[in-house]
């Protein structure tokens, strides 16, 4: 592993992260990330909004990896889409609702606010 | 522009073939990386004009293990730079050129994965002003 990362160092080459699983390799219960994408500063810098996902793992014990330059996401079927009704803010405590919510998504641990 | 990059085990068995498209149809990607593509020459062709791609870099696959192959549609505009066993290196013509690798280090022996390191290293030591992206298997 040392080398693998002396190489990406000397190659000004650093992970560019992923969303997904952690894991892109699996045999039985062992499970592995083997799989990554790498870039140098000009490639992030050209593409800022990039995204690499860890895909669904089909047939193979390795997930295929997709870069979305543009960082386009590709909807799945049955995703919800999320929506604001803008009624919503005829209500008396719509502000009270927002602020609250908010306030629950900065603690440190808490998850995103979904509308 | 989006990249397939995907270690897929063996691309002989028409149950392999459907497992890519059915992954192709999902993500639609302009450029698809394979690494053990267990494929030789007319096999990857096949495989090529099944997904429907215009071009494709192939380094063959040795008996039953490795081999690579980089395949793009026309619409994208790519030139390859350099490929081994280990690798297939491209720059992509865009607005702003930038260089594309698809990168395998193999698996079993440690001495054949620092060989892979090593090319990895050589390989951006050349053109290391190109903004540059690589995906892969296995590091």
């Amino acid at each position: 592993m040392q080398a693998f990362h002396d190489a990406l160092s000397d190659c000004v080459l650093a992970d560019m992260g992923y969303e997904g699983d952690t894991f892109t390799w699996q045999r039985g219960r062992v499970r592995k990330c083997l799989d990554r994408g790498v870039a140098n500063g000009s490639w992030n810098q050209l593409f800022p909004s990039f995204r690499l996902i860890n895909a669904e793992m089909t047939k193979s014990d390795h997930r295929p990896i997709v870069v979305d330059t543009e960082g386009v996401d590709v909807p799945h079927v049955g995703e919800r889409k999320k929506q604001f009704e803008a009624r919503w803010l005829s209500e008396a405590t719509v502000n009270e609702i927002v602020r609250t919510a908010w306030e629950r998504a900065n603690l440190p641990g808490a998850g995103p606010m979904l509308m | 522009m989006r990249i397939l990059a995907w270690n897929c085990c063996g691309l002989a068995s028409a149950r392999a073939v459907r497992a890519l498209l059915e992954i192709q149809k999902r993500e639609n990607p302009d450029v698809i990386f394979l690494s053990e593509s267990h494929l030789g020459k007319v096999k990857a062709e096949k495989l090529r004009r099944r997904v429907g791609f215009d071009h494709l870099i192939l380094h063959e696959s040795d008996g039953r293990s490795g081999g690579l192959l980089l395949m793009w549609k026309k619409e994208t505009k790519i030139v390859a730079n350099d490929f081994s066993r280990f690798f297939i290196d491209v720059t992509v013509e865009d607005e702003v050129s930038w260089r594309l690798t698809g990168f395998y280090g193999e698996p079993k022996w440690d001495k054949k994965k620092s060989d892979s390191w090593v090319q990895l290293r050589d390989l951006h030591g050349r053109m290391s002003r190109l903004p540059t992206m690589a995906c892969s298997g296995r590091l």
